[in-house]
């Protein structure tokens, strides 16, 4: 039978804890019982086999896994937590009150469309003429007769024309660009006259009107729409010509639904 | 305290320094390959969303050991409650190539260290795999000084006392 205390000393050498006077003294008590020592050599095999167990080796992808599931779930937590403040802050505004207001409010919406829809007719789709807002074009849109694009590429003009015929109007949309000085004439009859003038693209421009010629001068990159009234309603032929230096460069008879 | 981007490399770090006493410690303990690494994962998470509760007045390794025994335990008890449920379970003695591959010597341990009693296997594990001192065995298992030596006594001997009558010899 061995000693307790000889045991604890036995377990504080082998785990470096003795002082020298108590490894001589458990020393001695060893030399003088081969059972005890026998004991203290088994204990000290079996504290040996851990040093000799190798460490396992994780494998290559726990430290990813471990690095993925933490940061991930970070970036997550942090989603949840905008998306929760906005759904707290919805439940703390969304009272039953509002909610009768709001479906209150999109109803009497939905009828103002619906009576400002059944008002005010749709434009053709085909004919867009929104970039006539701010000319003096009145009638029936619907009923337009368009004549071009004409595109030009001339010596030292190019750009095109579109001219459209309502009820009655004659609307020019002219996109010019110069190099030297032009002269844009329109010749027409006594049952057309001149109405007005929208410029889109700004440009020095000046302008001459007798009673059956409509004449502007320009420069540079011009866009402008130029009306006239159809008297009659009788849809007449216009003439369209363009000079530079007194020389006529392009020549056209517009006639409606020939194109 | 949160770790933000720059905190993120700093976690890395330790996650590089302790992974492999991590997981070890884990293996030692459940004895299961896939189940270290799941313990191993879960000690980390849980390190990182309590790093509030670390005090830096203690070692912080003893604190990251502190949650692997624990989650350890944890996942012991789990399994002994599932097996408990389902008697039919296979034991499944197959392990990893990583395992196979070690010596004679380390499964035998590992085999005896099994069937050592949960409190005498954790000092053993502590002191003789990651050369804790009597003290830090009590912190991370907060346990006196006393005790930590009693048991890892103990141990030793019923260790001894397994191994010899598995019939091992030095």
């Amino acid at each position: 039978m061995i000693e307790e205390r000889f045991i604890e000393l036995m377990n504080g050498e082998i785990d470096g804890a003795n002082s020298r006077e108590e490894s001589l003294e458990l020393k001695r008590y060893l030399d003088t019982y081969p059972e005890a020592k026998r004991y203290y050599e088994d204990l000290k095999a079996v504290t040996q086999m851990f040093d000799q167990a190798e460490e396992l080796t994780p494998p290559p992808y726990l430290r990813k896994t471990i690095i993925t599931s933490i940061f991930e779930r970070e970036g997550e937590e942090e989603r949840k937590s905008v998306f929760t403040s906005v759904l707290a802050g919805l439940r703390l505004t969304f009272s039953r009150r509002y909610a009768y207001s709001f479906t209150a409010g999109i109803i009497a919406g939905i009828l103002l469309f619906a009576i400002f829809s059944w008002i005010v007719p749709w434009r053709h789709p085909a004919e867009d003429l929104d970039n006539l807002l701010g000319t003096i074009t009145s009638g029936n849109l619907r009923e337009i007769t368009t004549v071009g694009p004409i595109d030009f590429h001339l010596p030292s003009v190019t750009g095109s024309a579109r001219i459209r015929y309502t009820e009655d109007r004659i609307l020019a949309a002219i996109q010019l660009s110069a190099e030297s000085e032009i002269q844009v004439l329109f010749q027409h009859d006594e049952n057309v006259r001149f109405e007005g003038l929208r410029s889109i693209k700004s440009c020095n421009h000046e302008m001459r009107v007798t009673g059956e010629e409509t004449e502007l001068s320009h420069i540079g990159i011009c866009e402008y729409i130029v009306v006239f009234e159809d008297v009659h309603r009788s849809h007449p032929h216009i003439g369209f010509k363009i000079f530079a230096d007194g020389s006529l460069l392009f020549e056209r008879s517009i006639v409606p639904g020939q194109e | 305290m949160k770790f933000s981007k720059d905190d993120r490399k700093a976690f890395e770090r330790i996650v590089d320094k302790y992974e492999k006493t991590i997981f070890n410690i884990a293996f030692r303990i459940v004895n299961d390959y896939e189940d270290a690494m799941d313990i191993t994962q879960t000690a980390f998470m849980k390190a990182y969303e309590n790093i509030d509760s670390y005090n830096p007045s203690h070692k912080f390794f003893s604190w990251l050991y502190k949650i692997t025994v624990n989650e350890s335990l944890n996942h012991l008890n789990k399994k002994k409650r599932t097996e408990k449920l389902d008697n039919n379970v296979a034991i499944n003695l197959e392990s990893p190539e990583e395992y196979t591959a070690h010596s004679e010597i380390s499964r035998r341990l590992q085999y005896a260290l099994m069937k050592l009693k949960f409190d005498y296997r954790i000092v053993l594990i502590l002191r003789h795999f990651n050369s804790l001192s009597y003290r830090e065995i009590g912190d991370v298992l907060d346990i006196p000084e006393k005790t930590v030596k009693s048991r890892l006594f103990t141990g030793r001997q019923l260790l001894r006392d397994i191994l010899i009558k598995q019939g091992y010899k030095q």
